[in-house]
This record gives C-alpha cells, structure tokens and sequence, in this order.
C-alpha cells in the first residue's frame, strides 16, 4: 500500500502496469487517446509537456500535477483508514486506467525499456527502491556505530568493503544507478592502480565504461548526484588524510575534527529524505532534524586531534597507510557523541560534573580501556589520570634530527605479474631501509590460501647489512596451486633490529641561581616551561618499536633537583606489524647512582637498568605497554653536584618484528595461460 | 725684526693652545659604563664540527671590562661526561685588573678547556654538544657624587645659597654591572638640626645575573658615615624591582654646603656564554 502511495508518478509507476507494455509492442500507430473531462485536459497537457521538454519533469512541478497527486494520496490514506474495499478496488481501477491511458498517449515511453541502447538504464532504474535512503541511514549507522564501539577499525580490509558496499547501495538504489558504472571504475581504480594518472587503466576503463554505457546509458557514467558519496568514499578510505599529509596543507584544527568525527554517510542518507514521499511527513522531517542534531552535537565537540606527516605516490595502500598513520595518532577513546549523550545524563544531577568536564573525564577514561587487557597496573594508572587523581605520566616521544630515517622493511609485488601459470612462481620485493647499518636477518614464508585450502610456499632467507636494499624473490610452492581466486600472503619477519632513544637531563641539585641557565640554554624555555619542551622529550628514529622513558621529579621535567626522581618506560610498537620477541631492552642511566624504590621491577646491570620480566607474549600486537614504572633514590653525586651535571641517558630495544601482506591473485590452468595479482591492503 | 720674532712667538704659543693630540693625556672617567667580566669565545676552539675519537678544546677570551678589580672562577656545563669528556669543569679565573688611566682596556687573557676523546651515541650520525661557559666573579661598585647640602626652608633663603639642591640625580652607570640609577635627597628639619635623607635606587644593568645579595657597604657624606635601611639586597629583591636603599644622617643645621657623597656595593656576579659543536660519526 505504502509503496503506491510514494509512486504517483504515471510513467513510473509499480512494476506491474509495465507488463501491458510487452501487448502493446506490436502496436504500429499510437492510438489517439481515448480521454474525456477535465482528466482529458490533463493528460493532454503532459502530452504536450512530454513532447517539449522530451520529460514529465516539468510537468511534475506543475500545480495540477501536485493536486493531481493529493488527490490520489488522500484516496489511498482513506482506503487504508477506513478498509474499504471498494475504495481500494477504486483506485485499482484509477491506477490502472491512468497507465492505460499514459501507454497510449505516450508509446514510445512505454517502449523505452525495449530498445537495446541504455536498456540497462531503465534495469538498474527499476532498482531504486522507495525509501532506499532510510535504509542508507541505517547502513550508516550500522557502519558508525560498528567504528564507534570499535567492532570495525576505520582502516583496514573490512571497512573498505563496507565504505564499498554504502558507495554502491547510493549508486544503485538511493540514485537509481545514477554514476554507478563511474563508481566501479573508481574503485577499481583505486585498487589497482596509483596516481598520477596511470594510463595503463584504459585497458580497463575504456571497455568498461563503453559496455557499462551502452548497457547502463549515459547517466551511469556522468552522475554529478554521485559526487558527494564519491567524496565521503575517498574520505573513508584515506585519500583526505593523504591529501593533507602529502602536500603538506594546513586544514584549520577545528574543521579537521568536524570532518573525522562526522558520520557523512548517515547525513548523506538524511539529506536526500524527501519528506513528500513519507506518508507520515512529520517522522521524515524528524529524521532530517536527527541529521541537524548530530551535526549539532559533533559541533560541540573539543577535541582536536593532530593531523600526521606524510609519504609520496597515493594509492589505496598509500591511502590507507595515511589515514592508518593519522587513526594512529589519534587518541583511541569514545567517540565524542557517545560521551555527550550520556554527560547530558549526568549534567542533571546534583554535585555532577559540568557538560564539559564530564566529557572530558569519559573521554579520558575510555582512552584507558584498550590497556585494560594488556597491563592492568598502566590502566589503573590511567584511570586515576583521567579522574585527576594523578598527574599524567604519558611518555611522550620525538623524532631525534641524527636518526631521522627510519629502519624499515616493506612487501612490494614485482614489477611485471601479468602471464603465470599455476605452477609459476610470484614475484615479490622485500624493501629494507638500513639507515644505521645493522646486522640484520630476515625470514620470508609464502601461503597461497584458496578458501580453506593452504598450500606453504618454499621458505626464503637473507641478510641485509647495507643502508638501502632490494631484495627479490619469488612465492612458489612445491605443488601446482589450484585454479581459481586465490591470495599469497607474505610473512616477512626481521631479526635483531635495534632501536635507541635518547633522554637530556640535567641534575642541578640546589642550585636553584642556574635553573634559568640551564633550561634557556638547553631546553630553549624558562625554567617554569621547561617541562613542555620538545628537548625534554625522549627522541630516536621514527622506528616501528622503540623503548621510550622520561626520568624527573615530575618526570617530563628534564631539570633534576633535590628531590628523587620518578622514570617511566614503555615499549612502543607504532607499526602495523608484530612485536614477536625482545633479545635485549636496557636503559643506559648510570644505574650505580640510582636505587631503585621497592615497588620497581627493574634490576641493575652495571650503569643499565633492565627489566627481567619484560615479555612480548599476547602483546604482539599491542601498541603501547609499559617496561618500567619506578621511583629512584640519587645518590648525593647527583642530588648535591658541585656544578649542574648533564647526562644523556639511552635506551635500546633489540628485537623481532613481522609484517604480513597479502596478494590477490588469480590462477589459471597452463591452458588459460593468464593470471593477474593485485594487491590487498596488509 | 722684532715685531716678526714677537709674532712668530705668538703663533707658536697660540698653536699650543690647538687640539689634542695621540699622545695627550685624557680626562676619560673610566668609572662609568655597565659592563664587567666579558667572555668571548675563541673561534674555531673547537671547530664548529669535530670527528668522533677526537679531542677538543674550547678556548674563551675572559676581559675585565669593567672598572674594578676582580677574581672568581670560570666553569663550563652541559657536556655529556660519555660523550664529550672535558679534563677540568671549573677553573679558577686568574685575577684581572678593571679598566684604569694605566690600563684602559682592562685586563685580559684566554681560557682553555681540554676535552678528550669524543663520543656519538649509538645509532645516532652525530651528537650536537651544547656548553655554557659561566664566569663567577667577586665584583664591586662605587659611587662618587657631589651633593649640595641646603637646610633652608624658605624659597628666598634657598635663592641665596652657595649651591643648588638637586632633589634627583640620574646615573648611567659606575663600570660595573650592578649600577646605582638614581639618587634622591631629602632635607628635612628636626630641632635645631636635619636630617639629610639619602635614597639609592640600585639596578642589574649588567648582561649577567647577580649570584648574592648585593652588600651596601661605607656610605658617607663627606667623610661622615650614614646610616641605612638595609645593609643588602638580595637577587629576589632586585629582580621585583624593590632595590630601593634609603640612607640618613642627622646634622646640625647650617648654611649650604656642597659635599661628596659615596657609596659602594659589594656581589658576586654571573656571565655566561652559550656555544655548541657537533661530533659526527665517522663513516
């Protein structure tokens, strides 16, 4: 009932009426309408309008149009009122009549679905379903509310898929089709391919968007309605946070938060309810205003995150590295609507906290869950930071300007993957950076996973010692792999990288007349600033791991007196990879002045402190856990120097890491002769 | 012939009255200015970039610009022990003589420091050594003013005194770094005598930072002592500008006089000079 109801358009009317057209097919001559009183003049006009504007579009906006179409809708609000069945065999009857007539007038309308040019068009148009956009609002949601509870991260495979399958649904049903082969193009694109422009594509595009064409007709190529779901797709897939990074644009702090923490496809969705098609129009324009509230309450938000540093050549992969790398660098808590809707709560009752500091505390404490299953001590800590209980003892790093080059490695597929067979091997690069010149081993397995089917590839070896090296070899397995849709996925894992950091401090005892000296000397701040100066700062190489700690009273002070310091340490792992094992970790602070507090869990080594209990197992994967939380006794050396002493503590970390990257591929029997790989995000 | 030898003697004792030259003595007040103890660094000691395993020295040209004599001591802070070793941190500062009619530059000479065997730190190419060298010197300054002492009361008196109350007097500097800047008086009567009121407003006009508080010492009027409000003023103080320093005596009133008014502080003062150099990693 409801679905008559939201179509009063004749020509695009129910799917039923379309089969009187395949009758009048044979018809040679259009039949001169048989029409009669004022529903005469109307049909007459559209007529007219139809042969004019070659539409019924300017028809539509017309006045008689509009009562035309009350008039209907109140026919079938009181059909569904009342039951009638003669009212509902009446408007049978109408509807009816009214296609006949329109199939008469206007055959060639009727016959449009026929021809073979642009019949696709009017096939994906019959996809377009009333109401689609409500269901893209709650596709939204699902997707927002999946990202927001953290079920879903915002990079990866699976919410490409999903970014994927919105894009496509808008494409399809919510525009019926309008841009949806140039949307196939898009993504295929951005998978395959890099930009610039690679005009290898054409290969491609052209036959698709020709065929896709033909099929679909023009509109499904040129669909300016497409634009803004394209964009909110680029978003999600990274290309904004590529964009920002690689040419170094500078977006104002605030609106940088407004377009991360927007749920765009959700208020594409609201944007396109047409409250016209709503039988009860006050839930339509309460969806719309569900819209302007949460744009409303995003705008309330504080939060401003920091937008990261930049790489070269985008692609997908490149893409989603920058908006990995961005994701990373964001403060990993509840989303700031989540917290607003329940402040709004407590906000009412007496002794609570303001809207702002409520927020501001729920944001703080969700910030803490991820290391509750990881280090239990750290996340009580955090709790009380949160609540204020505490001072905050994060352990803040810097890129150091001598070890600016990270040591890094990297999966590449080979330069030509075109023609192999099932029994061919893949070609594949590993990339090594080596900037500090290490010693270090590398160990390469290859799976070809089909389904369920796992077939081991010959394990591969080799030793880097050089600054830059690029390592070639191939996946190949000890069978014929099986035909079909399949992917490599490539294990790399690294042996005995190592990593320093470096720590300034000074230790000035009580001589309080050189505290200015020495903070505007080196520290480049008043003493009072000190604590916040970027050489206060742990600093090494942009590694994926690196043992970062800060010693001081409090411990961000890089100016030691009197009193004992504090040192925080933890292992970080900023890669996308896997911490597997830790040889070696120590902190070279000239142990043998300092005593360790009786809660401290590291042990001297002669000047190293280390922390035998330290292990990578079950936190592979996590990124940040803590190596040492103590509190030190100086020694009267350190607490009373004659002359400020400036010591320059470092930690190393030695350690194995692995990445894995998977490659789709596709494997044709020797016959076929014809295999492609593209490669899947890590 | 006579009248030519006359002339000839006029010119001559005429030309004596001409311009200075090099060699004539200058009336140069050499107690004035701001400065004390200067470092410069010597460049190139140590060149700006060095090579690990290798030593170095920092060299620094200590002078005493200022106008009094001074000893103290010479250290330097901010490098790494591991890194970049030095032999000696502190040094005491050989005794220099300030700026005089005898020695109009001050005295000077040159400091060094010897490092040893430089260091980078693992991983990194190179390892940025910032210093501070500090001077710590034992320094003094001494005003010397002529004031006019006038107990008059009335306006037609005053008019017809020897000398002229000046109720401020303004002072650019001593030759030390620590400066008396003002100087106000105030005559006020008590009985049948007065009391003469001195206040001394003291400033840092130095480049450094006083490293004690500043002793107000042998204030006199003449060659009669006074007696002040505070016999110091500390760093703290000095800094929140309440450097103030009244001093007062009471004498029976007479007429007008004029008279010397001096003072001295004694402090121990700071200078420091930042210099850096980068050890890089031989490849």
């Amino acid at each position: 009932m409801a679905d008559i109801a939201s179509k009063p358009e004749p020509a695009k009317a129910t799917p039923k009426p379309a089969a009187p057209a395949k009758t009048e097919k044979a018809t040679p001559e259009p039949v001169k309408p048989v029409v009669s009183g004022g529903e005469a003049g109307r049909l007459a006009r559209m007529e007219e309008y139809y042969k004019r504007d070659g539409s019924f579009k300017n028809y539509y906006k017309t006045d008689e149009y509009k009562e035309y179409s009350k008039k209907f809708n109140k026919m079938v609000d009181e059909m569904a009122e009342e039951n009638d069945g003669g009212k509902f065999a009446r408007a049978k009857n109408y509807m009816s009549k009214d296609w006949q007539k329109t199939k008469e007038i206007f055959p060639q309308r009727v016959e449009t679905g026929k021809r073979f040019f642009g019949r696709g068009a009017s096939y994906i148009s019959s996809f377009g379903f009333p109401r689609a956009e409500m269901v893209l609002v709650l596709l939204g949601m699902g997707k927002f509310f999946l990202e927001i509870f953290g079920y879903v991260d915002k990079t990866g495979y699976t919410a490409i898929v999903l970014s994927t399958i919105l894009l496509g649904f808008f494409s399809l049903f919510v525009i019926r089709g309008e841009g949806f082969v140039l949307a196939i193009g898009v993504v295929i694109y951005l998978n395959r391919y890099s930009f610039p422009f690679n005009p290898e594509f054409l290969r491609i595009g052209i036959p698709l968007f020709i065929i896709g064409g033909f099929l679909f007709g023009i509109k499904s190529l040129l669909g300016p309605r497409l634009l803004p779901a394209v964009l909110i797709y680029f978003y999600d897939i990274g290309a904004y946070d590529f964009l920002i990074s690689s040419f170094g644009l500078t977006v104002p702090e605030t609106m940088g938060y407004y377009i991360r923490v927007m749920p765009w496809w959700i208020i594409l969705g609201l944007a396109y309810i047409d409250a016209e098609q709503y039988r009860h129009r006050a839930g339509a324009i309460f969806m719309k205003a569900v819209g302007v509230g949460i744009i409303f309450l995003t705008v309330m938000g504080n939060i401003i995150p920091s937008i990261g540093h930049a790489q070269q050549i985008p692609a997908l992969e490149q893409f989603q590295q920058a908006r990995a790398q961005v994701e990373a660098q964001l403060p990993k808590g509840e989303h700031i609507v989540l917290s607003q809707l329940a402040c709004i709560q407590n906000v009412a009752q007496p002794g609570a906290l303001s809207m702002e500091e409520c927020v501001k505390r729920r944001q703080a404490e969700s910030r803490c869950k991820p290391l509750e299953k990881t280090d239990l001590e750290a996340h009580e800590e955090c709790m009380k930071v949160a609540r204020g209980e505490k001072q905050d003892s994060r352990v803040i790093g810097t890129i150091d300007e001598a070890q600016r080059e990270p040591t890094s490695f990297t999966i590449n597929k080979g330069d030509k993957l075109d023609k192999i067979n099932n029994d061919d091997a893949v070609p594949f690069v590993l990339d090594v950076k080596n900037p500090r010149k290490q010693q270090l081993e590398f160990d390469i397995t290859c799976t070809y996973e089909a389904g369920n089917q796992k077939i081991d590839g010959l394990p591969i070896h080799t030793s880097v010692v050089e600054e830059s090296r690029a390592f070639a070899f191939n996946c190949r397995s000890s069978q014929p792999l099986p035909s079909g849709q399949g992917k490599w996925v490539v294990k790399t894992t690294a042996y005995g990288l190592t990593t320093t950091v470096g720590l300034h401090r000074f230790f000035v005892g009580d001589q309080k007349q050189l505290l200015e000296d020495v903070a505007q000397n080196f520290f480049g701040t008043s003493y009072a600033q000190a604590i916040s100066s970027a050489a206060a700062q742990p600093r090494g190489p942009p590694d994926s791991v690196r043992l970062d700690f800060i010693v001081g009273q409090p411990p961000q002070n890089p100016i030691i007196e009197t009193v004992d310091p504090q040192l925080i340490a933890t292992v970080k792992n900023s890669g996308s990879g896997e911490l597997l094992r830790i040889s070696r970790a120590h902190i070279a602070m000239d142990a043998q002045h300092f005593t360790p507090g009786p809660e401290c869990k590291l042990q001297q080594q002669g000047e190293f402190f280390v922390n035998p209990e330290l292990t990578t197992i079950g936190r592979e994967k996590v990124q940040e856990f803590r190596f040492a939380l103590c509190d030190l006794m100086m020694d009267d050396e350190y607490r009373f120097p004659k002359l400020p002493v400036h010591r320059y503590f470092i930690s190393t970390i030695t350690y194995d890491y692995r990445i894995t990257k998977e490659f789709l591929i596709t494997v044709y029997q020797p016959t076929e002769s014809v295999a492609s790989a593209s490669e899947v995000r890590p | 012939m006579k009248n030519m030898i006359s002339l000839l003697v006029l010119i001559l004792l005429l030309s004596a009255c001409g311009q200075n030259t090099a060699n004539d003595p200058i009336d140069v007040n050499y107690k004035s200015g701001t400065e004390g103890i200067d470092i410069q660094l010597v460049p190139n000691h140590p060149p700006s970039r060095i090579f690990e395993g290798t030593s170095f020295t920092i060299a620094a040209q200590i002078s005493n610009k200022g106008a009094y004599d001074t000893f103290g001591r010479i250290a330097i802070i901010g490098l790494d022990q591991t890194y970049t070793p030095i032999r000696e941190q502190e040094i005491e500062m050989l005794p220099l003589k300030g700026r005089s009619e005898s020695n109009t530059l001050g005295d000077f000479y040159v400091q060094e420091f010897f490092g040893e065997q430089t260091n980078v730190p693992p991983g990194a190419k190179e390892y940025r050594a910032k210093y501070l060298l500090l001077a710590i010197y034992e320094y003094m300054t001494i005003l010397n003013a002529d004031v006019c002492i006038n107990p008059a009361l009335l306006d037609i008196e005053r008019e017809q005194s020897s000398c002229t109350v000046q109720a401020k007097q303004r002072f650019s500097g001593q030759g030390a770094p620590i400066a008396f800047t003002q100087v106000e008086e105030v005559v006020t009567p008590a009985g049948e005598d007065v009391r003469i009121e001195f206040v001394f407003t003291i400033e840092n006009r130095g480049r450094g930072d006083v490293f004690s508080p500043i002793r107000i010492d042998d204030v006199r009027l003449g060659t009669k002592p006074l007696t002040c409000n505070k016999r110091e003023i500390t760093e703290d103080e000095l800094k929140q500008k309440r450097n103030i320093v009244v001093c007062s005596r009471t004498e029976p009133r007479q007429g007008a006089y004029t008279s010397a008014l001096s003072a001295t502080l004694q402090y121990t003062y700071k200078t420091t000079a930042p210099g850096e150099f980068i050890v890089q990693r031989i490849r």
